[in-house]
């Protein structure tokens, strides 16, 4: 009787030690998983982070370089053979017109062709919501003076 | 009270018990490590594809900057 109630406690210590060798093991894992995935996760953050940096450090240097030419050269329309075959709209007119103005550029105009179909609004009102033209020229633009002004 | 074979017995059972009890823990750990590491491994090949995208994105841009430098300078000069 002695000998079993013995055999049974060290059953219970034996067993206790099993258990909480097991949750330790259990724990260890877990932790060394999560830091891996933490130390991924830190670096995909960090290389996300530089190419924001990045995208802006050469939307800035791309602008300096523009002004750069603009300013030797005066401000060219890249692509100005391309609008002639939209002159025979007023839209064309007024879009050509703000090209060569410098109102806006050439990316910002395909942008506003573009995005007018997906807002269903007139070139002049999708170009205003997007920021590229002022409400003001807009305004003189929508009366049909663009060729007076 | 109790005779000996009886509380024997009941001693057994509590033993049997007890290892059961281990042996159930250890197994409900093992399939969670093993889903935990299962999620990380995919979640470690998507990331790592992902990284490895931006790191060629990264170079890209910074050779474009280095172009746009170039010009800049040339221009200034």
């Amino acid at each position: 009787m002695v000998v079993s109630s013995l055999l049974l406690i060290l059953n219970a210590v034996a067993s206790l030690l099993l258990f909480r060798l097991i949750s330790q093991k259990k724990i260890a894992t877990l932790n060394e998983i999560t830091s891996r995935k933490q130390s991924l996760q830190s670096k995909y953050d960090f290389l996300l982070g530089k190419k924001l940096e990045y995208t802006d450090e050469l939307a800035t240097k791309e602008k300096e370089l523009q002004t750069l030419i603009n300013n030797k050269e005066g401000i060219r329309i890249g692509k100005a053979a391309n609008l002639d075959s939209y002159l025979n709209k007023e839209e064309d007119m007024i879009s050509s017109y703000l090209l060569t103005t410098g109102t806006i550029s050439l990316e910002q105009d395909h942008k506003i062709r573009r995005k007018k179909h997906v807002l269903k609004m007139s070139y002049l009102a999708t170009g205003v919501t997007l920021g590229f033209i002022d409400l003001q020229t807009s305004e003189k633009l929508k009366k049909g003076n663009w060729e007076k002004i | 009270m109790l005779d000996i074979d009886t509380f024997s017995l009941i001693l057994i059972l509590s033993g049997l018990i007890l290892l059961g009890a281990v042996g159930f823990h250890y197994a409900n750990c093992s399939n969670m490590v093993r889903r935990k590491r299962r999620e990380f491994e995919s979640l470690s090949y998507a990331l790592e594809q992902k990284i490895f995208d931006l790191e060629q994105e990264v170079v890209d841009l910074q050779m474009q900057i280095d172009k746009v430098d170039e010009q800049i300078n040339s221009m200034e000069e």
